[in-house]
């Protein structure tokens, strides 16, 4: 059996590495990492993941865009959004896009949530 | 309302001014009709003495015209050709002829219309008109019969024999040489071409008119238009006899109208000469004089009257406004102290003075303020004074007081100068504003966070992202470190590490404390930036229609399970005493953002209880939730040690804690305030319980707008 696919999608290395780290540890997943959207698309284009954890802010196009483009090419099928922002309401477009209040994580977040939702969602989904 | 109404209205106003002025008004009453009276009495008799003159004027007119024709006349009856005419005789058939001739002469140009020559037997031997010979005698008639007797003399004649039109004749004896009477000379005149140009038709008004009657009534001359062919009837002729005996006028009524006449007797001819007029037109100038007179009268009355109600009026008002001032005095909410201007005594002071300073009227009465050191300062006091003098009055002058208690409370002077029983008063109002001036300093203090809050948005994400690498590393080394990790293993035994022992290492030298201790002030720093996030977020959060009492419920609930509040306190100790009042309408509010509120509340008094020394032997949050009309109040009393009054007065203020460092962030009441008075129009107070625990009081308004 394969392991399903995540993409950590982060501006900033030290959190992208140490979400990586965390999560490699398990022995649960494969996980690629990008530091933008551009990337992250590139990467998937040679083989699509399960799962992204989305940054909001990044140089290039959005976190929301990234979302909305690698869903339209069936890149990724779940993501989560992990923000450094204020704004604490899940946007009408995430919202659109299929996102609940419980796929949104406010920095700083502890990896332990983000790993729970991860699961629930691969679980769930890979059904 | 009417003029009349007002002024009716204006005179009941005042009970005391109804009697004056109805004396006034009688008073005014009787002068105007004396005056309207006496005017018109004035006036008539103008008039009517107007109408006698013209009358006197018309009758010497008649009386010397009569008189004139007769002495002409008796001039021509002592003519010998007249004389001469009469006889039956040659001579006298041609004396005839030439006295027709000269009779015809003196008819043409001159008022009469016929002079004849009459024999004694009354045959008519001659006339101006050849016509009247032959036809007629006039030997029945008075003025003939006299004339033969020896006597000049007139006759009105209803209607002439001749003419058979209303008549004049005089007549005069003709007599011969030697005084023998021959006979009669008589000339004749229609009456109404005698009178034709007399002013009948006196003045310019149209229904007065002059008349020329004879003594039995009927009409000799009128003005033109008017019938001539009837007699006056006999009950009017009463009238014209009167007037002329009396000289006054008579009064009578033809059909609708009243008329009056004034009638004099013609001595020379027997006639009467009349006036009349419709007594309206005639009396009109009276009249309207004599209104005018009532008229202003009665303005004056009017005006009289309008000055009595409106001084009444004004006096009403007056002890209106005295007592109004002395209810004002007595319950104003401020206090108001009554000083002499020159000696600082106090003559008075109101319920409010007594009630918040706490001295008696009796301790005051008497004595100057600075007797009883009611000024922290005394300078304050003499500042205050010496304003008062130079401008009459003060306003707004603060300063601290002190109550008999000893408290100090910061107060707002108003002082102005009165007269009152013309003696100089000093009328000082005082307004305690300290609770104003703590709460202004708060909202200062709010408004500062607002700002900053708006500072932190802008860095929050910056922050954060730093933040989350520190916990994120954190929970790295943890997870590293363990013993049970595949991983963790298989790099240990490459170096030939134990990863028990590494275990045991850890907890020995305490690095798992100082890793959880990295942790938590990640989570805290980043807490306080959330919360000061609250401060600036605008108000785009969504009110709906919320259940308080579910709000509250949900409240309890996540604070049972806080993981911040479970390492100090377990908050599932604490006996939770809910008392709703059973029918609550739904209110509208932020329904996560009041939940944060009594979740801020319930944390606090957890900690608060915690914290207690001695320890609180069986802790207890009380909610209360009231329906009130226009709010719903909602109330959380602990009981633990309570708020000490210092402290009280700045539990709202923004990073204003007294738990112990790394517990709060001094954010949470503030926030919470915040969100209640700011956010939702409602007021959050702290208060002291029975216990002596605290109460937060929270109440919001209902009639929040909704978005549905």
């Amino acid at each position: 059996m394969s392991l399903p696919h995540i993409l950590i999608l982060d501006d900033e290395e030290r959190i992208r590495d140490l979400l990586t780290q965390y999560l490699e540890d398990f022995d649960e997943f494969v996980v690629r990492n990008a530091h933008s959207g551009e990337q992250a698309l590139e990467l998937l284009a040679g083989e699509p993941a399960d799962l992204a954890v989305v940054d909001m802010r990044l140089p290039g196009m959005s976190g929301t865009q990234f979302i909305r483009e690698a869903r339209a090419r069936g890149a990724c099928r779940h993501f989560l959004v992990h923000t450094g922002s204020v704004d604490m309401v899940i946007s009408s477009e995430l919202s659109e896009l299929g996102l609940t209040s419980r796929d949104m994580f406010f920095k700083p977040a502890g990896a332990d949530a983000i790993l729970a939702r991860i699961r629930e969602r691969l679980a769930r989904g890979g059904a | 309302m009417t003029w009349s109404a007002k002024l009716l209205s204006g005179l009941s106003l005042n009970r005391h001014l109804a009697p004056v002025l109805t004396v006034v008004f009688a008073g005014v009453l009787v002068s105007t009709l004396v005056a309207y009276f006496s005017t018109r009495a004035t006036m008539a008799g103008l008039a009517l003495g107007q109408a006698r003159q013209t009358l006197g004027f018309l009758n010497r007119e008649i009386g010397t015209r009569v008189s004139q024709l007769a002495s002409r006349l008796e001039l021509w009856s002592q003519e010998e050709l007249y004389a001469l005419a009469l006889e039956d005789s040659f001579l006298g058939e041609s004396a005839r002829t030439e006295a027709a001739r000269r009779m015809a002469a003196r008819v043409a140009g001159s008022s009469f219309d016929r002079v004849f020559l009459v024999r004694p037997n009354g045959e008519i031997v001659t006339a101006s008109n050849p016509d009247m010979m032959g036809r007629f005698t006039v030997g029945d008639r008075g003025y003939f019969q006299k004339a033969l007797a020896g006597k000049v003399n007139m006759e009105t004649l209803a209607a002439g024999r001749h003419s058979n039109v209303p008549m004049l004749v005089i007549a005069a004896p003709v007599r011969t040489g030697d005084g023998v009477l021959a006979g009669v000379i008589a000339v004749a005149m229609e009456t109404a071409r005698f009178a034709g140009d007399l002013p009948l038709g006196a003045g310019s008004s149209q229904t007065a008119a002059g008349y020329l009657l004879d003594t039995a009534g009927r009409i000799l001359a009128a003005p033109p238009g008017i019938e001539t062919d009837h007699p006056w009837h006999d009950w009017r002729m009463d009238q014209v006899r009167q007037s002329a005996t009396s000289g006054e006028a008579a009064r009578y009524r033809e059909g609708e109208t009243g008329r009056v006449l004034m009638a004099v007797a013609n001595a020379e001819t027997g006639w009467y000469l009349v006036l009349s007029a419709d007594e309206d037109e005639l009396l009109r100038p009276a009249s309207r004089m004599a209104w005018l007179t009532g008229g202003v009268s009665l303005a004056t009355l009017a005006l009289v009257a309008l000055t009595l109600a409106a001084l009444g009026r004004a006096m009403a008002v007056m002890r209106q406004s005295e007592e109004k001032f002395s209810r004002i005095f007595m319950h104003s909410p401020d206090t108001i102290i009554l000083a002499d201007m020159e000696t600082g005594r106090i003559v008075d002071v109101n319920e409010t003075f007594t009630k918040r300073t706490g001295y008696s009227r009796e301790e005051v009465l008497g004595k100057t303020s600075a007797e009883f050191q009611i000024y922290v300062e005394l300078k304050d006091r003499e500042e205050f004074h010496a304003r008062l003098r130079r401008d009459g009055h003060v306003e707004h002058f603060e300063c601290p007081a002190r109550y008999k208690d000893g408290s100090i409370a910061i107060c707002a002077l108003s002082g102005q100068v009165v007269i009152i029983d013309n003696r100089r008063h000093l009328m000082t109002m005082v307004r305690d504003i300290t609770e104003t001036k703590r709460m202004q300093e708060m909202m200062v203090q709010t408004e500062k966070m607002i700002s900053v809050g708006g500072i932190a948005a802008g860095i929050a994400h910056e922050i954060n992202n730093p933040l989350g690498i520190v916990l994120q590393a954190s929970q790295n080394l943890v997870q590293r470190t363990r013993p049970d990790f595949r991983k963790n293993l298989e790099a240990a035994e490459k170096i030939g590490l134990d990863m028990g022992l590494l275990d045991q290492y850890m907890k020995a030298r305490k690095l798992d404390v100082f890793i959880e201790d990295i942790q938590s002030a990640a989570s805290r720093a980043s807490a306080i930036i959330r919360h000061m996030l609250d401060f600036s977020r605008r108000s785009e959060s969504r009110r709906t229609v919320c259940d308080i009492r579910a709000i509250a419920d949900s409240a309890l609930d996540l604070a049972s399970n806080d993981y911040d509040l479970k390492k100090s306190y377990d908050f599932k100790k604490i006996e939770i005493a809910r008392d709703y009042d059973t029918s609550l309408p739904d209110i509208g509010c932020t329904a996560t953002e009041i939940e944060q509120v009594l979740l801020n509340v319930f944390r606090n008094a957890a900690q608060a209880m915690a914290q207690a020394d001695p320890p609180v032997a069986a802790p207890r949050i009380a909610v209360r939730i009231r329906d009130l009309p226009d709010r719903v109040r909602i109330e959380i009393e602990d009981n633990g040690p309570g708020v000490p009054e210092a402290i009280r007065k700045r539990i709202f203020e923004p990073f204003f804690t007294t738990k112990q460092p790394g517990v709060g962030t001094g954010l949470g009441l503030s926030v919470s305030y915040f969100i209640v008075t700011k956010g939702h129009g409602g007021r959050m107070a702290i208060e002291t319980g029975r216990d002596g625990g605290a109460v937060f009081c929270i109440e919001l308004p209902k009639d929040q707008r909704l978005e549905v």
